[in-house]
């Protein structure tokens, strides 16, 4: 580090480099999407080869025909159990066909490697770039050597010049192993002419290098020109001779996913560039020669709409944000509604060419796989980027603004994804989608859930954001933590992803079965629901039996709430000089916040499911002596929980009004200790109400094991109890909210009125 | 004089030229003039500056003296060449491309010309040095600044 830095005496700039930045992952998933994209087009190549496609329709008959045979009812049982037994039977065809879409995948990747590795040869080649000799310029030779070791570079360039370029200018390309920065002329004599410029733009090209810039940019071009030679355009050659519907319906996905992608990786080209401006400036100063550079730029002309185009952010936005590094961790909304939209570009696709190299009977774990990957790319956009919004917040005392903003971004740019990705396309034409009103409703009841749900999954990323950094700050480097804490997020990520891909598929399974087949289903399920509250009953029952129903409701608390362990540690001022770029006069100041009060939580988890247990095991005991038989049976199999469920509630709802901060979380956990209480309650009440039949409970014989048994009680408890809490402690929550800052307000204008109201002095 | 010898001289002494009028230039010497007897046209073009990737941006151009160096040297040399064989009366190439380097071998004399530039020609040679600079669009001062580079080196 240099002894000179500058230290600004006013405000101090945030560091954006303590946590990681979303582009790199924003670069991952487009490469990510263009893949996707290849992996559809290579299906429609390989089907579109006549011995495949016979091969294909052969076989699907062949098997639909012995599943039919074996399964001829048309009935959901019968249509689920035909379904797997095709599944079956084709999944060696599909396997194949996958494994040669690998295949194709790989060479793409191959040679976008080779497109890689030899583009800087051509590069320096084309623009006639010659080395900078250290006999032609000693001193300069020397000064660019110390630069690279200032800027902890571990292996430096090597300084090419570019005469013909007048440019006050550089440029950083290369390879991995291979890098190098081009002095333009123009650049090259303002070495004597202004030393202040030559540093300043010499350090924002080797900060491209120390930020790993040139790989993930040079790489993203490669993928996108093999994906041109090697994708799109055999697919350009397979359309030609289709119908101008098919060419209009496909050629207009692809030429929109192509410009997304496009626009998307200009846009994030221009975020680097102001990343390596911060960078440099952490060596040059926010004084240096580069912030001079950075004033005289010039808006280039044209229209406004040309800026999407620009491979550098507007001149005045680049200074601004050169100043004010704090606004570069808010994510914007279109950056949120990229990642959902690139996410369920691929979803569909990658779902399917997993389940087909891994064939298996539960097609969940298929989905769970694609939302593992697909998490890791949202929360490395979204969830990073919400990590970084609530910790410029803290540090300015304030709330993350713009969480709603971000949670629709993403769940819009989701729904829009799988509308018009490629799969979509194929489901489209296989005639197996809603259609008419039944899409309608479908996406009434679909659009809500995926844009509620990444909403309150950014709310929750946000929480837990909160209370972690208040642990993160007093350490050396917030790293460990947020590593730990957003892998944590992630893997409860993947399994809501994969249960949005499996029951999104629902969308196209169910146009095989017509809806008063799907209600007869389930309404036989629990002999004849007749109302929706007994509907919305079964599919809880349903949702809860499964273990990552519990997964995901304890985390959904546990996860923000463990900091509680670190209290005695956040008692501590925070140090955190990673906080801010430069040396700050003063701490780190994080604005003090309520305390979590885990404790309470527990207290009145056991103190309300003690109680709440003694009052299920009476209403037990009661519907034992003086119920019929066929009630008691209904209490014992089916009332019972539900009744338990509403207990937990209860429960939640006064932790929730007790506790300030993040009550609804502590209502949350004050609900499962509570309905760990009521579990017992509620088998020992099964036990008493079997001994009344004249069971011997000590010795009994049941069809599956009582592990099996403990657990269906424990899960139609806990599960469903927290699924009936959940809503019901956001809605307490915010009316809490609303209620004490409305509350607050009055104190204030209280104190105002008193204090405008004085008595004559005498 | 072969071309190669030509090049030499014309990038001897225009390196020169540049260390006395514009010495920041310097580093960029040797790959300019390597450019530049590839293709003059090409060096003297004026390039706009362009939006790179991962480059700093749209920003300004400057102006580098170089090119124009190299190609009014050029010119000086093609014409004191010409002069030279006028006074040797000879068309002996190595011997009026051995005089001209001596003419402007002012450091490291090994023998005394035997040809020296008259005042006329001197003054001629200027002329030269203006009228390229004129073509090339040079500013005035700028012209007059290389013209006596030149001229001093000669002188």
């Amino acid at each position: 580090m240099t002894t000179d830095r500058r230290i600004l005496s006013g405000f101090p700039r945030l560091n954006p480099f303590a946590f990681p930045s979303d582009t790199d992952f924003r670069f991952v998933l487009l490469i990510v999407v263009v893949i996707g994209a290849s992996l559809f087009i290579y299906s429609m190549l390989y089907n579109s080869i006549p011995f495949n496609w016979q091969r294909l329709q052969a076989i699907e008959a062949q098997c639909t025909a012995a599943a039919m045979e074996r399964y001829p009812a048309n009935t959901v049982p019968e249509e689920a159990a035909r379904y797997e037994a095709i599944y079956a039977c084709t999944a060696p065809f599909y396997r194949e066909r996958a494994l040669v879409i690998l295949g194709g995948v790989v060479l793409l990747l191959g040679v976008a490697l080779i497109i890689y590795l030899m583009y800087p040869a051509f590069k320096i080649r084309r623009d006639k770039l010659v080395p900078l000799l250290r006999d032609d310029a000693p001193d300069m030779s020397d000064d660019l050597a110390a630069l690279c070791r200032e800027i902890d570079l571990v292996s430096p360039p090597q300084f090419l010049l570019q005469p013909l370029n007048h440019a006050i200018s550089g440029q950083a390309f290369g390879r991995r192993g291979r890098y190098y920065v081009v002095l333009n002329a123009g650049l090259v004599v303002q070495y004597r002419k202004n030393h202040a410029t030559f540093r300043g733009v010499v350090l924002h090209e080797l900060a491209h290098l120390r930020n790993a810039d040139v790989d993930k940019t040079y790489f993203s071009i490669a993928v996108g020109f093999a994906f041109l030679l090697l994708a799109l355009l055999p697919l350009i050659i397979m359309l030609i001779g289709k119908s101008l519907i098919d060419i209009l319906d496909i050629g207009g996905r692809v030429l929109i996913q192509a410009a997304f992608i496009y626009l998307a990786i200009l846009a994030i080209w221009r975020a680097r560039e102001i990343y390596a401006d911060v960078r440099a400036s952490h060596y040059d100063g926010p004084e240096g020669g580069l912030r001079h550079m950075l004033e005289k730029l010039t808006c280039p002309e044209g229209p406004r709409w040309r800026y999407l185009f620009r491979l550098h952010p507007d001149p005045g936005d680049r200074l601004t944000l050169f100043l004010q590094t704090d606004r570069l961790f808010p994510l914007g909304f279109w950056e949120a509604f990229t990642a959902g939209f690139a996410t369920a570009l691929i979803a569909d696709i990658v779902d399917t060419w997993i389940g087909a190299c891994f064939p298996t009977s539960n097609s969940f774990l298929s989905s769970l796989v694609t939302g593992a990957l697909l998490a890791a790319l949202i929360v490395g956009v979204v969830g990073v980027g919400t990590w970084r919004a609530t910790f410029a917040a803290m540090v300015r005392g304030k709330s993350p603004a713009g969480l709603l903003r971000l949670g629709i971004g993403t769940g819009l740019g989701f729904l829009l994804g799988q509308r018009l990705s490629l799969s979509d396309y194929a489901f489209i034409k296989s005639g197996s989608v809603l259609t008419g009103n039944d899409l309608l409703i479908f996406f009434a009841l679909w659009l809500p859930i995926v844009v509620l749900s990444f909403y309150a999954f950014i709310r929750w990323i946000a929480s837990g954001a909160s209370t972690w950094l208040e642990v993160a700050v007093r350490g050396r480097s917030p790293r460990p933590v947020y590593r730990l804490v957003l892998f944590a997020f992630g893997l409860w990520l993947a399994v809501w992803l994969a249960t949005l891909i499996y029951n999104g598929s629902w969308y196209h399974a169910a146009a095989f079965l017509p809806p008063e087949e799907v209600l007869t289903y389930f309404s036989s399920m629990a002999g004849a629901p007749t109302s929706a509250l007994s509907f919305v009953l079964l599919l809880m029952e349903y949702l809860s039996q499964s273990p990552f129903t519990l997964l995901v409701l304890v985390s959904l608390w546990i996860l923000p709430l463990s900091t509680w362990f670190w209290r005695n540690k956040m008692s501590h001022p925070a140090q955190a000089s990673w906080a801010f770029l430069e040396p700050s006069p003063r701490p780190l100041i994080v604005a003090p916040q309520p305390p979590l009060r885990l404790g309470l939580a527990l207290a009145i988890g056991t103190i309300g499911g003690l109680l709440a247990s003694v009052l299920l095991l009476g209403v037990g005991m009661l519907v034992i002596f003086v119920s019929s038989p066929s009630d008691k049976e209904v209490w014992f199999l089916e009332w019972q929980f539900p009744v338990a469920a509403w207990m937990q509630v209860m429960i939640a709802i006064f932790a929730t009004c007790q506790i300030k901060r993040l009550g609804s979380l502590h209502g949350l956990c004050a609900a499962f200790i509570g309905g760990c209480f009521l579990t017992v309650a509620a088998f020992v009440s099964f036990l008493l109400y079997l001994s009344s039949l004249g069971f011997d409970v000590l010795h009994l014989s049941l069809p599956y094991s009582l592990t099996t048994l403990l657990w269906n009680f424990f899960s139609n408890t806990v599960n469903e109890g927290a699924l009936l809490s959940l809503p019901v402690v956001l809605l307490v929550s915010l009316f809490m909210r609303w209620l004490r800052s409305s509350t607050k307000s009055d104190a204030i204008e209280d104190q105002s009125n008193t204090a405008n109201v004085q008595p004559p002095s005498r | 004089m072969t071309n190669q010898d030509q090049n030499q001289l014309i990038e001897d002494i225009a390196r020169e030229v540049v260390a006395t009028t514009a010495p920041e230039e310097l580093p960029l010497f040797r790959a300019t003039s390597a450019t530049y007897f590839q293709n003059p046209d090409r060096v003297l073009k004026e390039q706009q500056s362009k939006d790179e990737m991962l480059g700093f941006g749209v920003v300004a151009a400057v102006t580098l003296l170089t090119p124009y160096v190299l190609a009014v040297v050029t010119a000086v040399i093609k014409a004191i060449m010409a002069e030279v064989q006028k006074s040797l009366v000879t068309e002996s190439t190595s011997l009026t491309s051995e005089v001209v380097k001596r003419l402007f071998n002012k450091n490291h004399p090994v023998e005394k010309p035997s040809v020296q530039l008259t005042a006329a020609q001197l003054a001629r040679v200027v002329e030269v040095a203006n009228i390229e600079a004129s073509r090339l669009k040079l500013p005035d001062d700028t012209a007059h600044l290389l013209a006596d580079a030149i001229k001093g080196m000669l002188s």
